[in-house]
């Protein structure tokens, strides 16, 4: 399985990185990281990958566009929106753009693990 | 001698019979092929029959299976206290529906009807219309589907007979139905199930619980306004407003009361209002403003009825000041046995981290001053103090145990003996800044970068890159702890959890500001917006204190 982690926080790359490798015991999960929805576009156009982990706010490309970009290209991958955006409507926007699910940051990472896990082999 | 012509006639007879011996002959044959062919037709016929009577005998059964099915139907959507129906791609509401969905929503016939017309016009309209547009796109998470229901805790208005206008709390979830469903590639989906609860009866439940948790809370309101007044000051309020509401009832039970005698009741409520207003008794001096407005109606003329309603208020706030004088006693007792009346005249959350910092501090043999500012204008909501203090009294017990060193340490290092702790709550006009600032030894970035690795929260590839800055974030990966050993209040790795999960729940966030043998600064950034909504979104935290 291939994942790809996209977010300009380093911090935050650490603990999705982490918390996937957790719930990963067999280490069948590859993960690449990007910084910026740019960088991921690059990525995800020379990889199948299965599952995106997506930031929303991020420079250069944002995370709506990445999804945007991405689901008008014909790519049905799952992608995971965690993002401290938390109104209504922008999630409505997010939902409607094509992203899998959404989870709210700040997130505890035992809930992140709980999110993440029906996605993970 | 024969007759020639007899001869031809008979050759020519005998033609005739030959051929007409042939002819016999085609249609023996073909009697048979016919014959044959009867046969095969007879035999296709009888299979024809059997397969129809096959075909109707089952026809019959799936019919019965399904008029079965039909009524099974039937009786759950007669008998389901549930509102249950089906709405289609476009929109509208199937047949198939539940009884009671009639009843809850109070229509005659939902049938082929939009179901966006049972809302009213408006947000909850268009927000319902986004939300069922994105229930027939397969790739969204139910989770998130629910997150967004626009339904959950709806008030349906709906107008009774009598052209009342009654609502009724209505929870109404969806869940979707597939078309090759166990397909994933083909999947899509056919319709939304709607399931409306009726929860009316257990709102209004809730209701008069909370009204009673209110009513306690007033109570004990007014225990800890009696506190906060000179131990005198509220019996000899109870007595001025004794003597106050003594005269008020005695003149508005004479039969005929003068004008003089309701100017004077007037005046005297005011009064009490005023005083309690000077005590900060809200109750009173909400409940005598109310006085005040009744017998004004009074004053004017309108006697019908008011004279009873001045009197049951006076009844009910007599009824509270008994409550109030009881408490009143009981305090003063408790005072006098813990030797409370000594007020130093602090701020409560001064006077609770002054206390935090006593405390941590002889657990780990220190001794720190604590300087507290407050600059906040304005009233806070409850959820908001809590957090504050929760975060605070989290922040200065670290400051103590991690942040500063040990008096020896301080003297050799040429600083003053005893550690300072600054706490100052500030404000901009959209953020409320909180902070911690001790001159202790402050975070080193190195050390950091060592323990992360330590205790295996980050690889080597991960850290290395970060700059110092990024470097001091890794303190708030929950698990982290740089002390050095474990004390029951710090260096369990959860210290720091604390305070970003109240930033967190504030809608702010925690920045740290330190350096190496000077100070270390933990402040919270908290958006007014989001700070000090009125709701707090956490239920935990509704029976805290």
């Amino acid at each position: 399985m291939k994942v790809l982690i996209v977010d300009d926080s380093p911090v935050m790359r650490i603990l999705i990185r982490r918390t996937i490798e957790e719930h990963n015991p067999d280490e069948t999960v590859e993960i690449t990281e990007a910084c910026d929805g740019e960088e991921a576009l690059g990525k995800v156009s020379g990889t199948n990958f299965d599952l995106v982990m997506l930031d929303w706010n991020m420079p250069v490309l944002d995370g709506l566009s990445f999804v945007k970009k991405v689901r008008g290209d014909g790519l049905d991958l799952p992608i995971i929106m965690i993002s401290a955006v938390s109104d209504e409507s922008s999630i409505f926007d997010a939902c409607e753009a094509g992203v899998t699910d959404y989870i709210e940051k700040p997130v505890r990472p035992t809930d992140l693990a709980e999110r993440i896990r029906p996605y993970l082999p | 001698m024969s007759d020639p012509t007899d001869e031809n006639e008979s050759a020519e007879l005998r033609e005739k019979v030959l051929d007409l011996e042939d002819a016999l002959d085609r249609l023996e044959s073909q009697h048979e092929v016919l014959e044959n062919f009867c046969f095969g037709l007879e035999q296709e016929h009888d299979r024809a029959r059997t397969l129809v009577e096959n075909t109707r005998a089952e026809l019959q059964k799936s019919y019965e299976a399904l008029r079965a099915l039909k009524e099974d139907q039937d009786e759950i959507f007669a008998t389901v206290t549930q509102g249950i129906l089906t709405i289609n791609r476009d929109g509208t509401i199937n047949p198939g529906y539940s009884r009671a969905a009639g009843q809850i929503l109070e229509r005659g016939d939902l049938e082929s009807m939009p179901f966006v017309e049972l809302l009213p016009e408006g947000p909850v309209r268009a927000k319902f219309g986004r939300f069922l547009d994105l229930q027939f796109l397969p790739r969204t998470q139910p989770a998130m589907l629910a997150r967004l229901n626009p339904l959950t805790d709806y008030a349906h208005s709906v107008t009774t007979e009598d052209g009342l206008v009654r609502e009724k709390s209505l929870a109404i979830s969806f869940a979707r139905i597939w078309k090759n469903a166990t397909d994933d590639s083909e999947r899509s989906v056919r319709k939304v199930l709607v399931v409306i609860d009726d929860q009316t009866t257990e709102h209004e439940l809730t209701r008069e619980l909370e009204r009673r948790v209110k009513e306690q809370a007033r109570k004990v309101e007014t225990a800890y306004q009696i506190l906060m007044l000179p131990p005198s000051a509220y019996e000899e309020f109870i007595e001025e407003t004794d003597r106050g509401l003594g005269y008020i009832e005695s003149s508005l039970q004479t039969s005929d009361v003068s004008v003089e005698s309701l100017r004077k009741c007037a005046r005297t409520l005011h009064t009490l209002k005023g005083s309690a207003r000077a005590l900060g008794l809200d109750y009173v001096q909400h409940k005598t403003h109310r006085m005040e407005g009744l017998l004004g109606e009074l004053q004017q003329g309108q006697s019908t009825g008011v004279v009873a309603r001045v009197l049951e208020a006076l009844n009910e706030l007599r009824e509270r000041l008994r409550e109030g004088n009881e408490m009143s006693s009981r305090i003063s007792e408790m005072r006098s046995t813990l030797r409370l009346d000594q007020d130093d005249g602090r701020h409560e959350l001064e006077r609770l981290l002054a206390g935090s910092i006593r405390v941590e501090g002889e657990a780990c043999g220190k001794v720190a001053s604590l300087s507290f500012v407050d600059e906040l204008a304005g009233q806070v909501p409850r959820h908001f103090r809590v957090r504050v203090k929760n975060a605070l009294i989290q922040l200065v017990r670290n400051a103590v145990s991690h942040g500063l060193e040990a008096s020896a340490e301080r003297a050799g290092l040429g600083k003053a003996r005893d550690g300072r702790i600054e706490v100052r709550i500030t404000e901009t006009e959209d953020t409320i800044r909180v902070s911690c600032r001790d001159d202790g030894r402050g975070i080193s970035a190195a050390e950091i970068r060592a323990r992360a690795l330590e205790r295996g929260l980050a690889n080597p590839e991960e850290v290395d890159p970060l700059d110092d800055e990024q470097v001091l974030e890794l303190i708030f990966l929950p698990g982290f702890s740089t002390a050095p050993s474990v004390t029951e209040a710090s260096g369990r790795g959860v210290g720091m959890d604390v305070v970003v999960e109240n930033a967190a729940a504030l809608g702010g966030r925690v920045r740290v500001d330190t350096e190496v043998g000077k100070h270390t600064e933990f402040v919270l950034e908290l958006p007014k917006r989001t700070a000090l909504a009125e709701l707090s979104l956490d239920p935990s935290l509704e029976h805290e204190q």
